[in-house]
């Protein structure tokens, strides 16, 4: 690649126009000048496709939520019995089907019992299946694009025991609201900022879609990944 | 507004100027055009909420290479553990010949590189920059670069071979 320029060189050229000493390159150089034209060919026809304009949306879409005054305190679909709820996490298997393999899981669960539908004042426990991934963060998403963090409460995704159905933390509380909730799974500890910001990213895209956060598409970047929608009745 | 004190037009006008770069550079990396549209709007929100520093690069290239580089690695990590088969794109014009080798290598190290030293890889055997534009791009001095460089060929040699595509 020496003898010609980079990738990096044709894209400023591309984009904000060359170095000189691209440029003079470009002059006495007919393969450079046929890979800048074929990039060019490429941008154009990206920005005919209806995914560019569409992104561009969602990005916009995000932006100007971020911009927008803080909306809280804001209705929450789950109201977490915080602090000393979830300051100590039990985490002890339960039941005898432990599992290694397979796709990761997250459940909750009234009683030992695996529900997806619950009224307000319920209780409900959170419950995952790691699959063999050794770390985890769950989240709440309601219809308004509303993200709530469940567990854990620290800035990084937690240790999670082996086993098909871990309970974490104590029951919480079920508010009014239907909830999608999504657990993240990993072999090491991640920033739950960075899961967050791709979950809050998917739901803009939801909507920006027309569509309801609460049937969101798992971005890959929070792979691997399981979710499980409630309904709540009144 | 579009958000970070950008009106949907100037907005509109980064977009229109560096979305394809981004989205050619991340397919290179990803293989797959669904992972590298969500690579851009991964890469423009974090242009929006770090506008200043965006702005002041002298080559706004070199912060849409260095951004774009870790969000690609980022998602190849999250998905190595789903996806270990990745579709091949060949069509990148941008890239020299040994770039699917180049790409194939990297993925099959991602393990056993540090981030940084992916970044380099990344940009050295993916992408053929030179050590001064890799300096520019990492915001690293060349004397760091040179030895960086150096130590990443002799892992890269101990991990089985360097592609073809190394400058």
């Amino acid at each position: 690649m020496s003898d010609h320029l980079s990738a990096f060189a044709l894209d400023e050229v591309a984009t904000d126009g060359g170095s000189p000493e691209a440029m003079a390159h470009l002059a006495e150089c007919q393969p450079c000048r046929e890979r800048l034209e074929a990039v060019r060919q490429q941008h154009q026809t990206l920005k005919g496709t209806r995914e560019f304009q569409a992104r561009f949306e969602a990005i916009a879409a995000t932006t100007a939520k971020a911009a927008a005054p803080n909306p809280w305190p804001r209705r929450l679909a789950i109201v977490l019995p915080l602090a000393a709820a979830l300051a100590v996490f039990i985490l002890s298997p339960i039941g005898d089907d432990t599992r290694l393999k397979g796709a990761p899981t997250v459940e909750l669960l009234a009683g030992e019992r695996p529900t997806t539908q619950a009224k307000p004042g319920d209780r409900l426990t959170l419950a995952v299946g790691g699959a063999g991934h050794t770390h985890a963060a769950v989240f709440a998403i309601d219809a308004e694009a509303q993200l709530t963090v469940l567990w854990p409460p620290g800035d990084s995704t937690a240790a999670i025991a082996p086993g098909a159905r871990v309970p974490l933390g104590q029951p919480f509380e079920v508010t009014a609201g239907d909830v999608v909730v999504i657990a993240s799974f990993g072999d090491r500890a991640r920033p739950v900022a960075e899961l967050r910001e791709a979950l809050e990213r998917a739901a803009a895209k939801a909507i920006a879609a027309g569509t309801t956060p609460l049937e969101l598409g798992l971005p890959s970047t929070i792979e691997p990944a399981a979710k499980v929608r409630l309904e709540v009745g009144r | 507004m579009a958000g970070a004190g950008l009106s949907r037009e100037e907005l509109k006008r980064l977009y229109e100027r560096y979305a394809p770069v981004v989205f050619r550079r991340a397919r290179t990396l990803l293989g797959r055009d669904a992972d590298a549209w969500d690579a851009v709007q991964e890469v423009f929100e974090k242009m929006l909420s770090a506008h200043d520093s965006f702005r002041g690069e002298a080559q706004p290239m070199t912060w849409i290479y260095r951004i774009t580089t870790n969000v690609a690695l980022n998602m190849l990590r999250a998905r190595k553990v789903r996806e270990p088969v990745l579709t091949v794109v060949d069509d990148e014009p941008s890239v020299g010949v040994g770039s699917v080798e180049a790409r194939d290598l990297l993925r099959k190290w991602i393990d056993s590189l540090t981030e940084r030293e992916q970044q380099v890889a990344t940009l050295l055997f993916l992408d053929g920059l030179t050590q001064e534009e890799i300096a520019d791009v990492l915001g690293l001095s060349r004397k760091t670069i040179g030895r960086e460089l150096a130590e990443l060929r002799e892992k890269a040699a101990s991990l089985g071979a360097v592609p073809r595509g190394d400058p």
